[in-house]
């Protein structure tokens, strides 16, 4: 039996409709809100933790982002003062390239299709 | 019908069809004054990878300055890229980065050249 929807062509799909850049963003930050921040500290990918002490500039920003989503202020200006202006200015960057992406490439879509078939009786000024 | 092609061979699959939608209805002189102005603005997708991979080293975020998204470069630059998350992602996207801001300049340059976007019988008439 085959299968309509496999995992490539709904990775494919998606590319299609969002630019990667926006669905890794907009992944990271749902990952972090419902990440529970009591939870222990288990393992870090950040290789500065591995080898400091004091860790690197951005230790404490997924914490802070988790606490963000549950209304905790005190305990997410604790742990990262960055993690406003990180949710901030990273919604607004999956924003611009959400736009960019329905703006440019769908109209480069249509232009390369419409550039190979030129009307025979096409101006000097038509596309 | 200029060809971006013969003008400027360097570019990018993506950002050569691209400009090619613009280019096409100019004459050749119009055509070269347009890829000697985008020339100097464009910038290398491999000049984004090096400053992305600077980011481990050091000092992160120097190609979201480059690419003109001070916001997000700062961002980078006070949290280590994000924890390297950013870092990363950039290193995977940053042709389409080069891509993104490419665009933009070459709208501006048409805008320069034709005083409005989409040029010569662009969107506009």
């Amino acid at each position: 039996m085959k299968l309509f929807l496999t995992p490539n062509k709904a990775w494919g799909l998606v590319r299609a409709w969002v630019p990667l850049e926006a669905v890794l963003w907009l992944l990271g930050l749902s990952l972090l809100a419902l990440m529970d921040p009591h939870e222990a500290h288990l393992f870090s990918f950040c290789p500065f933790s591995w080898m400091l002490d004091t860790g690197c500039p951005g230790c404490g920003l997924g914490h802070g982002i988790a606490y963000l989503a549950r209304g905790d202020w005190p305990a997410m200006w604790a742990s990262h003062p960055l993690a406003v202006p990180a949710v901030v200015l990273l919604l607004w960057r999956c924003g611009k390239l959400l736009y960019f992406h329905r703006k440019y490439d769908h109209q480069l879509y249509t232009k390369k299709n419409y550039g190979k078939y030129p009307p025979s009786d096409a101006g000097p000024g038509a596309r | 019908m200029a060809s971006i092609l013969h003008l400027m061979p360097d570019l990018e699959p993506d950002e050569m069809s691209y400009v090619q939608t613009l280019v096409q209805n100019m004459s050749d002189k119009e055509a070269h004054q347009f890829a000697s102005i985008y020339r100097s603005r464009r910038r290398e997708p491999t000049l984004l990878l090096v400053t992305t991979l600077v980011g481990f080293f050091g000092v992160a975020g120097i190609q979201r300055f480059i690419v003109g998204q001070i916001g997000l470069g700062l961002l980078y630059f006070f949290t280590g890229g994000l924890c390297f998350v950013g870092t990363i992602v950039d290193l995977i996207n940053h042709k389409r980065l080069a891509y993104e801001y490419n665009v933009k300049q070459a709208e501006q340059v048409m805008a320069m050249m034709f005083g409005q976007y989409g040029g010569r019988g662009g969107y506009g008439m």
